[in-house]
């Protein structure tokens, strides 16, 4: 493979996987070098990706497992129960998301709870389904279904938080870095 | 289907995505068509979903993400350019799996008589594990990161990666088991050539006919060397030549 190869697919991936891999982690230096060590595993197997609408999806896939294995070899992977609570939601339209700014977005995105996160990211950042959902973390439909609708209830009460309160903060990710 | 379960469907579905082909969305869609007020909902939470989408969309990630991406694998690049037999790896792949099983039946030949059958089987099964670059538990560039992965271990802590190796840079540790035992594999990048030094702790050790000094076997551009000491059993395989392992082990 060529240098220009490598960055054409680098430039092409790198922005969703990158928030995805900070849904994952909420740590931004974890969540780079995730994104790091994602580009340098297709680069050494790139002859497995032989389709090129499949790179997207083995991306995710590889960047999940990679980040599945750091947990496990930091022995300190949590297990979740999805909680049965319902919330009275306040209202959130459109047009209130459509006044926030894209970092007030991803930041009531990534405040979301771990578990509920990767689903949510796939859903908005890529458009999947829940199907595509649960093959690409390996988890099964009728979880993701639970993840994804939890997810998606805490998000707008966050963003109608954030609506009601624009000077409210959330609490800050881990790590430092510099964004556009 | 009623409203609400409807409701829980259509909530899931992708904004201007491909809905999937199942009974149930089948189901949920064609009733929102005939119920004006759940298709008012659907449009409503459809619209609310294409607005996060957006703005999580425009949101941009660091801005040095891209190039630190790009020249890491530039570095890693440079360190495969300078081994040509990874640069040729799968032109090669065929040639190498007859040449390592010739080296097998020749360390087999010529070792025999010296060493016991446990590392000659080992050395063997291992030639065959090597036909493919094999794939690692964790990849290390640095020395001293290959040593806390064994320190990490309490089977390899005391294991010493001889001296005039430990200059070069990792590549990565593996643990595998063999014949019920446990062996760590450390792939090292030694002058351009790739060096794979197998751990083989405890008892099997004892038992594996291994000599204090090194022995060497070479055959073509491979070679191996197989020493015991303080309880633990060393082989190294290396496409390069015994010469070159000589010089380094």
């Amino acid at each position: 493979m060529t240098e220009r190869e490598f960055e054409e697919v680098v430039t092409a991936h790198y922005s969703g996987l990158y928030w995805f891999a900070l849904s994952l982690t909420r740590q931004e230096n974890e969540a780079r070098d995730l994104t790091q060590q994602t580009f340098y595993i297709w680069a050494c197997k790139h002859a497995q990706v032989r389709e090129p609408a499949k790179l997207r999806s083995w991306l995710i896939t590889t960047l999940h497992r990679e980040f599945l294995g750091r947990k496990r070899r930091e022995a300190r992977f949590p297990h979740f129960e999805v909680s049965a609570v319902e919330h009275e939601l306040p209202a959130v339209t459109p047009e209130i998301v459509d006044r926030l700014d894209s970092k007030t977005v991803m930041d009531a995105l990534l405040n979301v709870d771990e578990l509920f996160r990767a689903p949510l990211m796939l859903f908005y950042f890529e458009g999947y389904s829940y199907k595509q959902i649960a093959e690409a973390l390996n988890v099964p439909r009728g979880t993701v279904m639970s993840r994804l609708a939890r997810g998606k209830e805490i998000l707008r009460c966050l963003l109608a938080d954030k609506a009601l309160d624009p000077t409210s903060m959330f609490p800050p990710l881990g790590g430092e870095t510099k964004h556009d | 289907m009623t409203r609400e379960q409807a409701r829980r469907i259509l909530e899931l579905l992708p904004s201007g995505g491909e809905a999937p082909a199942d009974p149930e969305t089948a189901a949920a869609l064609e009733l929102a068509r005939r119920d004006p007020e759940l298709m008012s909902w659907f449009q409503e939470r459809q619209r609310l979903d294409r607005s996060i989408r957006e703005k999580l969309r425009s949101a941009r990630p660091p801005v040095d993400l891209l190039p630190a991406i790009v020249s890491g694998w530039k570095q890693q690049a440079t360190i495969r350019k300078s081994n040509p037999w990874n640069h040729t790896r799968y032109l090669a792949l065929a040639a190498t799996v007859v040449l390592l099983f010739g080296i097998a039946a020749m360390i087999w030949t010529w070792m025999k008589p010296a060493e016991g059958a446990r590392l000659t089987a080992f050395r063997a099964d291992m030639t065959n594990f090597l036909k493919e670059f094999p794939k690692l538990d964790v990849y290390l560039e640095r020395q001293s990161e290959v040593r806390q992965w064994l320190d990490q271990r309490p089977l390899y802590a005391k294991a010493e990666i001889p001296p005039q190796l430990r200059k070069f840079p990792a590549i990565g540790c593996r643990e595998l088991a063999w014949r019920g035992e446990n062996v760590a594999l450390v792939c090292l990048m030694v002058d351009g050539e790739i060096v794979h030094l197998f751990i083989i702790p405890r008892d099997q050790a004892a038992n594996s006919g291994a000599r204090s000094e090194p022995r060497f076997a070479a055959a073509g551009r491979f070679a191996t060397a197989s020493w015991f000491r303080a309880g633990i059993t060393y082989v190294a395989m290396t496409p390069g030549t015994k010469a070159f392992l000589k010089q380094h082990i």
